[in-house]
């Protein structure tokens, strides 16, 4: 095929394939639809419990007796990342919230927080009480998204602000600022994009807390304290700072509520109307073992709601034990009922999208009647919802209600199949037991009906929340299916054939045709997605295996065999063992972070050693070899400053001390020269190539980007890259297969690479879930926040192993062909990438297809959506296709000058 | 070829399916899956694979190994009886006692082998220490002791037999049967592991015990069919063709050549 026929087909079918991606994606994530508008005072029902004489003409007046507002202000404490064993564990440093717990002066609540558990799509749900789409996740991290906004959409702050006619002031994350534009009279924000600050950004909260509360205007102040999530994402939850954060919040507590008290006295001398303050403490979402968060598991989701305010009616804890709190573990709540309850607290409409339910003891301070009042508001405006998303349920009528309660109170619900009429039956029952309580004075029963239907209908709900544009996914559906067709056609017709036509047999290897069926097939288990890491592990192993038996014992492979069982052993990762006992776990041990520097410089030093061994084996001139072995030295030593700069238990050897001095004394100056350093590299080994050593050059990169990937790593993960370097060394010589009969079974070095390129992705603690985007390097010399940069340095740093390794098998093909024939391995190597990458791409989409009402939907199947799209659009064409045919350009034009 | 191994290279006359005991070595096929099937039923009812996998795992592999011990001390594991005949060799007490231990011996260090990849491959490095060597124990008397009973013992012949694609003799066809077909399921059933379904059986190494097992019952039926079946169906064709051919050349010693337009004509 010729050069130019390749070419225009490979991007004619990825732009057919990135189209199909586009149409697909826009229909599975679509923005999530809610009712428009803003909820006001007319929109509260009549109170259907008043008296059975009333006239029934009174329904229409406009007579609504509503119960006064409990609380007057209201200080909405946010702490990121305040996992409820944060709080009410044993361990917890927070001495004073426990006290006022146990005294019964505050509620506590474990508040389960839903996927995905990062801060903007959190905060909505706290605003507006719905399930925000998943969307938000990716948008969270688009720092300068505006569109995502809730300035159109009905929420809690609106209603304080509209309705309760409250000055709202906002100190802290500046996520509120972008999601709540012009809606705070008096703001301080702080990014929460720089992770390695843990200090900084809470006192630049903490500072305001005294003065801003002392003023005398304020009616809600929202706090956002990030500092414990940046140590969770630093260090960990065990992480010895943790700790002493805690104790820090807790003196913000008790200053918060010391003033608060102070001044509510005075007011309330002052003014017999006033109402006190209410003090709440909450997380926005938790942290896994690790620190991160973005997933769906327990830890995760598990984050607390405190209540403390005058008129918390706790029950004072009889037991004074150590573990009496522990129940609160278990005293899970759903993090949207936050809305409804506090609006139903401040006496202001609830926002028309809300679909949490108000928490009973806090309602303890309402009359019977005004408080089945005020359940009958939250139902009517979850009936809203309802109507809005279900064809079948229509407005209900109250007068027929009225007239005969019996009737629609004895209604048999459960046996109704469309849901739609289902709620509509339970709400009406609802409200005929409640018109029934006003006689018989019977509240317990018509409370538990209300709480009946909105339990149905918020469930229901929140699981079906989204519409999906099938049509637009079918569409992408069928680009795709064309893509993978036409890349099979590709792979057929460049380079040797996967199909030999006129022998009548395959000539496909069958370890790759066995790994990629089973691959696909893989993908329709939500299991094998949260643990893919599994299958990678596996597969090396069998393929190394099959090396191993069809070469007849070698020691080479049983060496990278055991290898790579120690990289397996590094990172726990996935969903189900992510907590077990891991090599990482022991190094980032305080007592061994010794062992960490050691592990580090060795394998920075093995680099090194590399470097100088290549170079007289594949030799070059000598100026330019001496430059690029000192330029590496001298990065090497850098990312080992930088790492140890910013670590707690750096190095501090005296010898270090004497370098260090010799070094950029900031860290991001540090980082800046490792990039200056990586592309003088790169371009130092361009220049002192021979014609001959032409084809070795890609070698001079696996030890050249090395700096830069370490860089973009965790200190911990040096050694597994040193270990990577092992196991590709171990792939020279090339041992042939026994017969001819068994190279069909030998799994060729570049397929073994290629699911190395895989399996290293995981190997590096890195998981199909969004909890496990590392972000503690990606501002690793970036000065101000710039969006893109900070996406590129984000994606190195993720997908470094694969990157390695797919140098690595670009080094290794062009050391064995030369001219002509490499050209035509490329060719074939990169559509039988492509055939891969595409077919993963369609067994996803398909699945995600199927499985668009399953449960796991929004946790498993589009996080590993946007994986893929990562994989396909970043690795595979990116970084894949024009990076790497640009360099097989430059190799093959440097050899024939 | 089929000299090298303990095949009778004294019958060549014989078709090639007549050359082994096929009734006895159906028995003993037979008898062995019923061994294996017979291993899985456990004598206590504490004693399960789910709360004591290891303790349950040492009954199992003792039992076939008991099964294994007795082929070899009488030395009637199949291809080891000459011709239809019953009765075992005769054979010195010391050489059949140290023909069970190397049996022993040779399982013990196959199972240290496998122990080997189980872990190369993820199983628990620091703990599970019986579970792994128990299941490996398992697995090795499952897939490769009927090798060792088969196979003269040298590294040669085991790969051959194991790892080659050459061309091979029944006896060898015999042990690469059990080896791969078990070794393949094994390989197979470990996909069961990562699943979150949450059952009792998924701990390890349950489900590379069902497969081993699983795989042997596939092995039985393989090597059924691969050096009886196909063996004996292909003797028995060619046997009809060559007493067809010799028909022919009989009718045509009697009537002299016959060709189509004659054959014509005489209708």
């Amino acid at each position: 095929m010729m050069r130019w026929v390749y070419a225009s087909a490979l991007s004619v079918l990825l732009a057919v394939e990135l189209v199909g991606l586009g149409l697909f994606a826009k229909g599975f994530f679509p923005y999530k639809k809610s009712i428009p508008g803003f909820a006001g005072r007319e929109d509260q029902p009549v109170d259907i419990g008043r008296g059975l004489n009333a006239p029934a003409t009174a329904l229409h007046s406009n007579s609504k007796v509503s119960a006064e507002p409990q609380y007057d202000r209201l200080v909405l404490m946010v702490v990121d990342a305040l996992r409820n064993d944060f709080v009410f564990g044993n361990e917890s440093g927070m001495a004073y919230t426990q006290s006022l717990l146990r005294s019964g002066a505050a509620l506590g609540y474990t508040a389960k927080a839903q996927a995905p558990t990062v801060t903007m799509p959190r905060i909505k749900a706290l605003m507006t009480g719905t399930v925000p789409s998943f969307l938000d996740a990716v948008l969270n991290i688009a720092e300068s998204d505006t569109s995502s906004s809730l300035k159109h959409q009905d929420n809690l702050l609106w209603q304080l602000k509209t309705h309760g006619d409250k000055e709202i002031n906002m100190f802290g994350d500046d996520t509120w600022l972008r999601l709540f534009p012009d809606m705070f009279t008096r703001t301080d924000g702080t990014s929460s994009f720089y992770v390695a600050d843990t200090v900084e950004v809470d006192t630049n909260v903490t500072r305001h807390v005294r003065p801003e509360l002392e003023r005398d205007s304020w009616g809600v102040v929202v706090l956002h304290y990030l500092g414990l999530d940046h140590i969770g994402h630093l260090a960990g939850p065990k992480s010895p700072l943790m700790r002493p954060k805690q104790r820090e919040m807790d003196d913000i507590v008790r200053t918060v509520h010391g003033i608060v008290a102070d001044q509510d006295r005075k007011r309330m001398a002052a003014d017999a109307r006033a109402k006190s303050t209410l003090v709440m403490l909450l997380g926005d979402h938790a942290m896994n073992e690790i620190g991160n968060h973005g997933g769906n598991s327990q830890l995760e989701t598990s984050t607390v709601f405190v209540f403390i305010g005058s008129g918390i009616a706790g029950q004072p804890m009889a037991d004074r034990g150590r573990n009496a709190l522990s129940k609160l573990l278990a005293n899970n709540v759903q993090q949207s009922s936050l809305v409804s309850t506090l609006a139903l607290l401040f006496g202001v409409p609830i926002p028309k999208n809300n679909l949490g339910l108000p928490l009973p003891e806090l309602l303890g301070g309402y009359s019977d009647r005004e408080r089945l009042h005020m359940l009958q508001t939250v139902a009517a405006q979850i009936y809203g919802v309802v109507c809005a998303n279900e064809h079948s349920a229509v407005a209900v009528d109250l007068q027929q209600i009225i007239a005969n309660p019996a009737v629609y109170a004895k209604a048999d619900c459960i046996h109704i199949d469309s849901t739609g009429s289902r709620m509509q039956c339970k709400y009406e029952a609802a409200l005929a037991t409640h018109r029934q309580a006003s006689s018989n004075a019977d509240i317990s029963n018509a409370e538990r009906a209300y709480y009946e239907f909105m339990e149905l209908a918020s469930t229901h709900l929140s699981r079906a929340s989204t519409g999906y544009n099938l049509h637009l996914m079918s569409m992408g559906l069928v680009l795709m299916v064309a893509t993978v067709l036409g890349f099979a056609v590709l792979c057929q017709f460049s380079g040797t054939p996967l199909i030999h036509f006129k022998s009548r047999r395959l000539a496909v290897s069958l370890p790759a045709a066995g790994m990629w069926i089973t691959y696909l097939l893989s993908t329709l288990s939500s299991s094998l997605i949260e643990e893919e890491h599994q299958f990678w592990y596996f597969w090396v192993q069998t393929l190394l295996a099959l090396r191993l038996a069809t070469s007849g014992g070698r020691y080479h492979t049983l060496a990278q065999m055991a290898a790579f069982r120690v990289v397996r052993a590094w990172n726990q990762t996935g969903q189900f063992w992510a907590g077990e006992p891991d090599v990482r776990q022991y190094l980032n041990a305080p007592e061994n972070a010794w062992l960490v520097w050691v592990l580090a410089a060795v394998t920075l030093g093995a680099i090194n050693a590399a470097a100088w061994a290549l170079h007289r084996r594949y030799r070059r001139s000598v100026l330019w070899s001496r430059t690029f072995r000192v330029l590496l030295a001298y990065a090497s030593v850098c990312v080992l400053a930088y790492h140890s700069d910013r670590s707690h238990e750096g190095l501090t050897l005296g010898v270090w001390k004497v370098v260090r001095v010799c070094l950029p004394s900031d860290s991001a100056h540090l980082a800046q020269s490792v990039y200056i350093v990586t592309a003088l590299l790169a371009a130092t080994s361009c220049a002192g190539l021979r014609r001959a050593g032409a084809y070795a050059a890609p070698l001079d990169a696996l030890t050249g980007v090395m700096p830069l990937l370490l860089l973009l790593s965790r200190p911990h993960n040096f050694a597994v890259f040193g270990l990577f370097f092992v196991i590709c060394a171990l792939f020279f010589p090339e041992v042939p297969a026994n017969s001819q009969s068994q190279e069909l079974l030998q799994p060729s070095r570049v397929l073994v690479m290629f699911a190395l390129a895989h399996a290293s992705f995981f190997a590096l603690g890195n998981s199909n879930s969004l909890a496990s985007i590392d972000l503690s390097n990606a501002y690793a010399g970036v000065s101000r926040y710039n969006e893109a940069l900070v996406g590129v340095l984000v994606f190195i740093g993720s997908w470094a192993g694969p990157l390695w390794w797919a140098m690595a098998g670009l080094a290794l093909v062009a050391l064995e062909t030369e001219g002509v024939r490499l050209q035509l391995q490329v060719r074939t190597l990169l559509a039988a990438a492509h055939l891969w990458q595409a077919s993963t791409l369609l067994a996803i989409s398909g699945v995600a297809t199927m499985m668009r009402t399953h449960l796991f939907v929004w946790s498993v199947f589009s996080p590993r959506y946007l994986y893929q799209i990562s994989w396909s659009v970043g690795f595979y064409l990116a970084c894949g296709t024009v990076g790497g045919l640009m360099w097989v350009a430059a190799i093959v034009y440097i050899a024939h000058r | 070829m089929v000299s090298e191994l303990h095949s009778p290279a004294s019958h060549t006359s014989l078709p090639v399916h007549k050359q082994y005991p096929i009734v006895f070595n159906g028995i003993q096929l037979g008898l062995g899956g019923l061994v294996s099937a017979l291993a899985l039923v456990s004598p206590r009812k504490s004693l399960n694979l789910y709360d004591n996998p290891a303790a349950y795992l040492c009954v199992s592999a003792s039992i076939i190994l008991a099964y294994y011990a007795i082929l070899a001390f009488f030395d009637v594991y199949c291809f080891k009886a000459r011709g239809d005949s019953w009765r075992p060799r005769a054979r010195p007490m010391s050489a059949r006692i140290s023909s069970v231990l190397s049996m022993f011996g040779s399982t013990l260090a196959a199972a240290l082998v496998i122990a080997l990849g189980f872990v190369l491959f993820g199983a628990p490095l620091t703990t599970h220490y019986a579970e792994t060597f128990t299941a490996a124990l398992n697995v090795s008397l499952l897939a490769v002791t009927p090798a060792i009973l088969t196979l003269k013992p040298t590294f040669g012949a085991y790969r051959r037999a194991l790892l080659s694609a050459e061309q091979k003799s029944i006896p060898e066809k015999w042990a690469a049967g059990f080896f791969w077909c078990t070794i393949t399921v094994t390989w197979m059933s470990a996909y069961f592991i990562p699943m979150d379904w949450e059952r009792p059986w998924q701990k390890w190494p349950i489900p590379i015990i069902g497969g081993a097992f699983l795989g042997n019952m596939v092995a039985v039926f393989f090597v059924l069919v691969r050096c009886f079946v196909v063996p004996i169906a292909r003797a028995d064709f060619e046997e009809t063709q060559s007493i067809q051919r010799k028909m022919a050349r009989d009718y045509e010693a009697q009537r002299g050549p016959v060709t189509r337009s004659m054959a014509k004509k005489e209708k």
